[in-house]
């Protein structure tokens, strides 16, 4: 149900935490050598690059319309089940990560053009609660289509190299190496293409960027698209990594959301940032004690944090020549 | 004071609680009338519209969006339940209910310090208070020792109120039926004299104008930190009522399902009225019991669907369609009296109110 179950299943980095704390799990004490680190230095980064694709799409969302879309974790439910039905169907896995995407970043703009749009006007509190009763919408609706049963969907590839004793899966490279490219070519897109100039005026100053003549109800349906395109690709992709069903977006939208409270909006760089701070600390807790305290303890972080820094960690030095 | 400004502020506050009298007389006349099944819907309805009120307290009156009210549900119906197992000396269920409401509070405000201290987006407030609820879900479910994981807590004690010379030990689902509907009863008079009072007009010029309440002198942190305590109280008492009702407190209590449920209450029966959402959950929950047979997941699926109409074209709920016709006219023979500011875009803060 979340990739830490799946990517965590070591327990050895903090063994001063009390044992009577954990609910289930003995802390048992493992040697810590060079394979083991490795590993989980392996696993977070797998896990980071994963969130960091998911929470992007958020970022794009929040920093344009400064929409929150509590349904974004459902559209990255909606990919893996996109992703589960095409293989059952036949299709080809590599030719359906193109597809789920595509297919729930049409969604998205359909969302958009019908719901969202008519909800900027009325600040982000609409939004957001129209977003989540959408969210548990999809949710019942893929329940009834498919069942609260989970699914599996095979890894298209199997095995993987030992090092040090540790295996690391072919898959999982693949994944991580795909979601770093695909933030690559957001961030080229965003940073270095007339599209990304636009998108990044809307983002800073809508009006001023409608009066320089920016279609700014034309970025925000692209960005809302792009964004849920982004989600769909990163549910399609972490589909074998993890069990499919309907709840499955909850996690990763909660866990985007503190990536972005983390973080702060603004800069497309600080979703890394975030996502490299959340995820890092939730492998890792995980892996050395317990995934349900690890998910505790971000919360705590990630609220102290907001005392501290209220805008977020990486505010600042922002776009690019701007303010 | 002269006589007769007593006797017209007397009048003035019959009229005010003029809607909890006619809630009491429909009751009374239900519970005489029904049978225990439909006791039961209609007393979880009404133990369950406290925590709608709750959100309404935070979301219709002052601005505040929590998106885990489930959270002190859960947190009222566990402690209730752990009391009344832990505790074996004399009756438990006052130290019971004690202890619920001041962990709802508690954990009300320490979620929400650091929100409206630090001032951010209002919006991570939600996100904060959905992610807590979400976490309390899990960490119940694992925790096997203190609360049973995920079987939960079952055959947990009806609540037993007797003192010394008093006897007031509820029996059966029946008898409860009077607690729901006096506990409903109190708390909407509690919050309806709330948010009249000169706090609540502070409350609505805040949820109207944050900036401009806190320029001109409120302490607008101070204010949204008592609003989200009071709500974290009234919903660990709902699920501190919730649990001997349903007879067992599981993690799903504190589940995004009664989150979402008491926000459409709200949204259907209209956020900014109090009466709005307790005659939402009483109809809502005969409904679903008619429906529930037929699909469950359908039945939440038209609620958040319903809840998703109400937020796009019913800003202030069905209730606060009524509302509008009825400020009309009455605007029509008087002209409405000002709130704490003026502000250009006023709420249905009169009206419909209770």
């Amino acid at each position: 149900m979340n990739f830490i179950g799946v990517v965590g299943q070591l327990r050895l980095l903090l063994s001063f935490v009390p044992d009577t704390l954990s609910p289930r799990h003995p802390v048992t004490l493992v040697d810590i050598n060079t394979g083991l680190l490795l590993k989980q230095l392996f696993n977070a980064v797998s896990a980071v690059s994963l969130l960091a694709l998911v929470a992007l799409g958020l970022f794009i969302v929040f920093g344009m319309m400064k929409v929150i879309n509590m349904a974004h974790g459902e559209f990255f439910m909606l990919g893996a089940y996109a992703m589960w039905q095409l293989l059952e169907r036949g299709v080809n896995f590599w030719v359906n990560l193109a597809l789920a995407a595509l297919a729930v970043g049409c969604f998205g703009i359909v969302l958009e053009r019908s719901i969202v749009r008519r909800l900027y006007a009325r600040g982000d509190l609409s939004t957001l609660l129209a977003t989540f009763g959408l969210s548990i919408l999809l949710q019942r609706g893929v329940a009834i289509a498919f069942g609260d049963r989970p699914q599996f969907v095979a890894s298209p590839i199997s095995g993987g190299p030992t090092i040090l004793g540790n295996t690391y899966p072919t898959y999982q490279v693949l994944v991580m190496l795909l979601a770093m490219a695909v933030i690559a070519a957001v961030l080229i897109l965003f940073l270095r293409t007339d599209f990304g100039l636009r998108a990044r005026a809307t983002i800073v100053n809508p009006r001023m960027a409608a009066a320089l003549g920016v279609d700014t109800a034309r970025m925000n349906a692209l960005s809302f698209a792009l964004g849920s395109a982004l989600a769909g690709f990163a549910g399609a992709l972490a589909a074998p990594l993890l069990s499919v069903v309907p709840t499955m977006g909850l996690d990763w939208v909660v866990r985007s959301f503190l990536v972005v409270i983390v973080a702060g909006v603004g800069s497309i760089w600080a979703a890394l940032g975030g996502a490299a701070i959340v995820g890092g600390w939730e492998t890792g807790f995980t892996a050395a004690y317990d995934a349900t305290y690890a998910q505790i303890t971000v919360l705590i972080i990630v609220w102290a944090l907001v005392l501290v820094r209220p805008r977020g960690l990486f505010t600042g030095r922002w776009r690019r020549g701007t303010r | 004071m002269t006589p007769h400004a007593g006797v017209s502020r007397v009048l003035s506050a019959f009229w005010a609680a003029r809607w909890a009298v006619l809630l009491l007389v429909g009751l009374a006349l239900y519970g005489r009338f029904s049978d225990p099944f439909g006791l039961f819907i209609v007393s979880s309805a009404l133990v369950l519209a406290l925590l709608a009120l709750s959100v309404d307290l935070q979301w219709g009156y002052a601005g505040i969006l929590n998106l885990g009210p489930a959270a002190s549900l859960g947190l009222g119906a566990y402690t209730y339940a752990l009391v009344q197992r832990k505790v074996t000396a004399g009756s438990p269920t006052w130290l019971a209910f004690g202890l619920a409401i001041l962990l709802g509070v508690a954990l009300a405000v320490i979620v929400a310090f650091p929100a409206f201290k630090a001032r951010t987006l209002p919006v991570y407030y939600a996100l904060i208070t959905l992610a807590v609820a979400l976490i309390l879900q899990r960490w119940t479910a694992v925790s096997y020792d203190l609360t049973g994981g995920s079987n939960g807590i079952t055959g947990i004690r009806l609540p037993d109120f007797s003192l010394p010379g008093l006897d007031l030990k509820v029996t059966t689902t029946e008898q409860f039926f009077p607690l729901a509907a006096g506990a409903a009863i109190a708390v909407y008079l509690g919050l309806l004299w709330l948010t009249r009072s000169r706090f609540g007009r502070v409350m609505a010029a805040i949820r109207d104008d944050e900036e401009k309440a806190a320029t001109l002198g409120y302490d607008v942190s101070a204010v949204k930190l008592a609003v989200a305590a009071v709500a974290g109280g009234i919903g660990a008492l709902a699920g501190a009522l919730y649990a001997p009702l349903a007879g067992t407190a599981h993690p799903s209590l504190f589940g995004i399902a009664f989150s979402i449920q008491a926000f459409v209450w709200v949204a259907v029966g209209g956020q900014g009225t109090l009466i709005g959402p307790l005659l939402a959950a009483i109809a809502l929950k005969l409904l679903e019991n008619r429906l529930r047979d037929v699909s469950a997941d359908g039945y939440v699926m038209a609620l958040a669907a319903l809840f998703m109409l109400a937020v796009i074209f019913l800003p202030r709920g069905i209730a606060g369609l009524f509302s509008d016709i009825a400020r009309e006219a009455k605007s029509r023979l008087a002209r409405p009296a000002p709130s704490v500011l003026s502000t250009g875009r006023e709420r249905p803060s009169e009206g419909l109110h209770g």
